[in-house]
């Protein structure tokens, strides 16, 4: 009972900080979340569970039979129509192996939720939002919290539009794979996220919009390129862009002009390498810190003093806040190494991440030199890689350094852009001029 | 191993004729700008096509756009023939950079603008930055319009092809003006071999150094051979501006000033090879460096000076170390000037990169490009994602998909639409035929075209991809695939995806972590699994 009491004490704490709860989550969470919190509805997906999740031996409980097993799943769904009866069971076990690749494809997020088990949740690596359940259990309701700052701005609504036309799209190739094992029938989701946390006021969601107005703009931007290039992965590149939002929310709690150190030489300048990670370190300090600083700020209105002593008095509690900060930029690509058990961390731009960013950054057809580029990573998204002019300065103005814009920042510059033309993202056409465009090769 | 035992005249106090090219001798990238003059500029200058081309397009009252990238000659050539031009009414901007303000192309437009209203054709030299700000600035004015056209069509590849220039603008890229290839490439060197100031160092008796340089490198032998090396690297994807050959020419001839007392390293061979940081080209040149390049019997006669290296030699063979061994330097001293002056030095490069010589055969146009070629293609761009060796791997490209949301890769990928290995073609790309007669090009890639789908999805495979596609077709495991690479195969699919409509009734899945490659049937409405296939 007492645990109980203490977990919605922590729950109201972070609903009254953060928004939502912070858990250990991957963007396959994310997407969950928010793609419920959008559609309003989900599937149940109950055959695409059984069928996606292999069990060999059952595992019957008094009143359940286990069907997750191969040599009972398959009549049932030769019964259904689902399979046909020349798939022997030999097929059908590969086919199951097969299904579990492509859905359960962003580590272990998928699990078997229905009776006779129910731990862990589902997520599935979702193509299209046929692939959305309601067995979630780890997104802490991250994504009708960011839905909502979206919907509370006029620049957050645009883009709601723009991603909404992107869901439209053609599904890619993934989506047919699963499709006989869909429902076909949506249910109405009823999203409980002002029920635990408590309502988010309007002024409060209109104060967050305006402070993420422009990474709000930038995934807005995202999603308009995303719809023009009607690429596969436009629900992926969608959500990595969407979780980019998050961690620069979470950074911005923190302090109000975070930065993160790209280092693009991959450790082989020892100085990058330890300020990269002296950043990453400061901004996760500060995301945790921001908890302490929001309870001095708060005077008791939102913030109930019991709650907030159960709150800090529980380790497990604020390990969460490290944990879903470091979990989330590694998951999405910003932060380096991935192991849980590496104690230092630095920050290193995934391909795919940069290419969200570039797109993020770019409009259709603009050009913009590597400095302009740069000075749109740093304003925007808060990453700095050293390209422009000013990066040593606000390096050292933030206490970094010592860097040496010759011997450090400059060689990081390069290898940043040296990624960009292997991505296609930048090309160096004349006078030591680096342009980055989306299809840049093409473009100039 | 030292030769004729001359020495080469230090430039400093020397003013004689050949003081211009031991300046470029002596001179790194940047340098060579400042230290010329116009009259060197003048002397320097190579007559080609261009300039009768350029002089018929504005007589024919087109106007001319010329880009590129640095040093690559646009402004020297618009100031070249700036008087001719004018003479029959042009407007001339040789530097696009120095007229605009700043960031601001406004003058250049306005000046493009009145030559338009006064009938007169505009010439431009431009940077590729200050020409994008230019096309950028006015996107409705038809001649800028069309010069976006023109530089996103730079070639033409098969029979498509968009005639005709609207808005009477021909824009010339010089960068695709190679100056390693075609005949500019002799030219050059015949420029420099037949200068006066070069003569007149040749009848010095100080200059053994320059004479010797001067004899090998005017033999059709050593020409044919260093041309082979300039086409190779041409293949390669390597490119050079005029500038960097003229300094690389000059340090055959004359060495580098500090070198001091000539030895080995000023033989013309070894100044091809010589890196200098400041010197792109210099790098380029380690790819095809026959000194590179292992022969086991030529190296070991050459190591033993066996009889048949003592004779073959076009000229006077080179002179031996004294020493019982050969080191390295000098070792690969003398395997240079085997291939170069050697009857049979040719076979050095006998061993060379098998993956090399074939594409260079390729963009070269000496092999054909049939369909076992296409299928080889095909196959080993389905290897980058489908490892599993099937049958018909090679007859259709499979548009591989793989899902997921976060950072790690793939654990399968699915595909549910190909492309039939018949709808493609190799084609080697050509100037369009708006630039037909201005130079010589030379490619440095082919392309994979999707012949028969909506906007003719073509892979540009240069050498790099190229041999990573042969190593994928020997087993090169995904996961050292270059990024550069991966990323352009990607954007492939991503490509004839958008082009394909399929019926999405077959998926195709290999899971990477077993490896087990699997085809489902679905029904026609995808509601049930009709059929597992296992392809082991």
């Amino acid at each position: 009972m007492a645990r109980a009491r203490d977990t919605d004490a922590v729950r109201r704490v972070h609903g009254a900080i953060l928004g939502y709860q912070p858990f250990r989550m991957k963007p396959v969470h994310f997407a969950t979340s928010f793609l419920l919190a959008l559609t309003g509805r989900y599937y149940r997906l109950e055959s695409l569970n059984k069928a996606s999740v292999p069990k060999t031996a059952p595992k019957d409980g008094p009143r359940v039979r286990d069907e997750y097993p191969a040599d009972r799943l398959h009549p049932l769904l030769v019964e259904r129509g689902i399979l046909d009866q020349s798939v022997d069971l030999e097929a059908f076990r590969t086919l199951r192996a097969h299904l579990n690749a492509a859905y359960n494809n962003d580590g272990s997020a998928l699990s078997a939720v229905y009776p006779p088990y129910s731990t862990f949740g589902a997520d599935y690596s979702a193509p299209s939002t046929r692939y959305i359940s309601h067995r979630s259990k780890n997104h802490g309701y991250s994504g009708s919290f960011v839905l909502s700052v979206l919907e509370a701005t006029a620049a957050g609504r645009e883009t709601l539009e723009g991603i909404r036309r992107l869901l439209e799209l053609p599904p890619p190739p993934l989506a047919a794979f699963g499709e006989p094992l869909l429902d076909d029938v949506a249910e109405e989701w009823c999203d409980k996220h002002d029920e635990l946390y408590g309502e988010i006021k309007p002024e409060r969601l209109a104060r967050i919009g305006s402070g993420m107005e422009d990474c709000t703009i930038a995934v807005g931007r995202l999603a308009a390129n995303l719809e023009r290039l009607q690429s596969n992965y436009s629900m992926r590149y969608m959500v990595i862009g969407l979780c980019c939002w998050l961690f620069a929310y979470m950074m911005r709690q923190g302090s109000d002009s975070p930065l993160l150190l790209v280092d693009a030489l991959q450790g082989s300048n020892p100085r990058i390498r330890a300020q990269s990670r002296a950043t990453y370190t400061r901004a996760l300090d500060l995301f945790s810190f921001s908890y302490d600083r929001a309870f001095e700020d708060d005077n008791g209105s939102a913030i109930q003093e019991d709650d907030w002593t159960v709150f800090a008095s529980s380790a497990e509690a604020r390990q969460v806040l490290d944990e879903h900060f470091r979990d989330l930029g590694v998951r999405i690509g910003i932060v380096q190494p991935r192991s849980a058990v590496a104690k230092h961390k630095h920050v290193e731009l995934q391909a795919d991440t940069l290419r969200v960013l570039a797109y993020s950054l770019l409009e259709k057809d603009q050009v913009m030199t590597l400095p302009e580029f740069a000075a749109q990573l740093r304003t925007t998204w808060s990453v700095v890689v050293g390209a422009h002019a000013a990066d040593g300065d606000n390096l050292r103005a933030n206490r970094f350094g010592p860097l040496d814009q010759d011997e450090d920042l400059l060689p990081n510059a390069t290898a940043f852009q040296a990624l960009l033309v292997r991505l296609g993202l930048a090309v160096e056409p004349s006078d030591g001029l680096t342009l980055v465009a989306i299809d840049a090769e093409e473009l100039i | 191993m030292s030769e004729g035992g001359g020495s080469t005249a230090k430039a400093e106090g020397v003013r004689d004729g050949s003081q211009l090219w031991r300046t470029l001798a002596a001179a790194g990238r940047e340098a060579i700008a400042e230290a010329l003059t116009e009259e060197d500029f003048d002397r320097l200058h190579i007559e080609s096509g261009i300039e009768r081309f350029l002089g018929e397009q504005v007589r024919a009252g087109r106007n001319v756009v010329v880009t590129g990238n640095a040093g690559d000659g646009k402004t020297h050539l618009l100031r070249r023939v700036k008087h001719d031009l004018e003479s029959v009414g042009a407007v001339v901007v040789e530097d696009a950079t120095a007229e605009m303000r700043g960031d601001d192309p406004g003058p250049i437009l306005k000046k493009w603008r009145e030559a338009i209203e006064g009938g007169r054709p505009f010439c431009l030299a431009a940077n590729e930055y200050p020409l994008y700000q230019l096309r950028m600035a006015d996107v409705s004015a038809p001649h800028l319009v069309e010069v976006g056209r023109q530089c996103q069509d730079r070639l033409a590849y098969g029979d498509d092809e968009t005639t005709g220039c609207a808005g009477n603008v021909v824009v010339i890229d010089l960068s695709l003006r190679n100056p390693l290839g075609g005949e500019f490439f002799d030219s050059m060197l015949d420029r420099l071999l037949d200068d006066e100031g070069v003569k007149t160092a040749l009848a010095s008796p100080r200059e053994a150094v320059v004479r010797r340089n001067v004899e090998r490198l005017a033999h059709p032998q050593v020409r044919a051979r260093l041309r082979a090396l300039a086409e190779r690297m041409v293949a390669l994807g390597h490119r050079a501006t005029v500038r960097e050959l003229w300094i690389l020419f000059a340090r055959m001839v004359f060495g580098t000033e500090e070198h001091g007392e000539y030895q080995r390293m000023d033989w013309y061979s070894e100044a091809l090879f010589e890196r200098d940081d400041r010197f792109d080209l210099t790098e380029a040149l380690q790819a095809v460096d026959p000194a590179g390049c292992s022969h086991p019997v030529w190296d070991a006669a050459l190591d033993a000076r066996a009889p048949e290296v003592r004779e073959g030699w076009v000229l006077q063979a080179p002179v031996p170390t004294p020493h019982p061994m050969l080191d390295w330097e000098n070792f690969a001293a003398l395997k240079r000037r085997f291939y170069f002056e050697h009857e049979k030095g040719e076979e050095v490069f006998d061993l060379a990169d098998a993956d090399a010589k074939e594409f260079e055969d390729l963009v070269q146009g000496r092999k054909g490009s049939g369909r076992m070629l296409v299928a080889n293609l095909v196959d080993a761009i389905n290897a980058a994602y489908c490892p599993r060796h099937f049958d018909s791997r090679d007859q259709h490209l499979y548009l591989w998909n793989g899902h997921r949301f976060h950072e790690q890769p793939s654990r399968s990928f699915v595909a549910t639409e190909r492309v039939a290995t018949d709808d493609f073609v190799t084609e080697v790309p050509r100037l369009p035929a708006r630039l037909e007669r201005c130079f010589d090009y030379r490619s440095d890639h082919i392309a994979l075209t999707a012949r028969r789908l909506s906007g003719t999805p073509r892979l540009r495979i240069d050498f790099p991809l190229w041999r990573t596609l042969c190593r994928l077709a020997r087993g090169l495991p995904r996961k050292l695939i270059p990024e550069r690479d991966i990323h352009r195969l990607d954007a492939f699919l991503q490509k004839l995806s958008a082009g394909t409509v399929g019926e999405r009734d077959s998926v195709w899945s290999i899971h990477l972590e077993n490896l087990e490659l699997i085809q489902v049937n679905l029904s026609a409405d995808r509601s049930r699994f009709e059929r597992v296939r296992s392809y082991g």
